[in-house]
């Protein structure tokens, strides 16, 4: 979309929001992950 | 707001170090760290955050209101955080009902971890006094179920 010209250097807000939302997912599963998946992963089955 | 846009060289070193991490953390939590493996895992995890947040959020390079809002947020989260583990590891029978949970939280490895049946009363909690007192510790147990 870049290409056609619907986002530029100016208006790139969309954009950006997107990718802090895409981040704020990401920090929470980067808790998530060891959380759920890791934690105990020592113990005897 | 400025911009400042990072080199995509910073971007892939970034890219790399949350990699190593997400390695790091998973190689340890196979290494029996006893209580320490949550801690362990939750510093790792943190670092995470803060180089998403730093980098791929674009704080380092933010307002100072900005960071002020960031902080916040987190001391509130940790504000809910501690209230609610406040509740959930000082409730009645908690140990017993989800061995897994209080290990979690606090650590203390208690028998048969996840077994909410019959064995599970004979863990390695202390048992409180008869004579209705609480016990020593934050686990508190009505006195019936303990044998």
């Amino acid at each position: 979309m870049a290409y056609k010209g619907r986002f530029t250097a100016e208006y790139n807000t969309p954009v950006d929001i997107a990718g802090l939302y895409w981040h704020f997912v990401d920090i929470i599963w980067i808790f998530l992950f060891p959380l759920l998946y890791l934690i105990d992963r020592h113990l005897p089955k | 707001m400025t911009e400042h846009i990072d080199s995509i060289r910073t971007y892939t070193l970034v890219l790399l170090a949350l990699l190593a991490l997400t390695a790091v953390t998973t190689l340890v939590a196979f290494v029996d760290l006893g209580a320490f493996s949550v801690v362990v895992a939750l510093a790792i995890a943190v670092c995470k955050m803060l180089l998403v947040a730093l980098f791929f959020m674009h704080v380092r390079h933010s307002t100072k209101l900005t960071k002020l809002v960031v902080l916040g947020g987190l001391l509130w989260l940790a504000i809910l955080l501690m209230l609610t583990l406040s509740d959930f590891t000082t409730r009645a029978g908690s140990a017993c009902r989800d061995g897994r949970s209080l290990l979690h939280v606090t650590g203390v490895r208690i028998g048969a971890a996840g077994d909410c049946g019959t064995r599970t009363l004979a863990c390695s909690v202390p048992t409180p006094g008869t004579d209705g007192s609480r016990p020593a510790k934050r686990v508190r147990m009505s006195a019936d179920t303990a044998d």
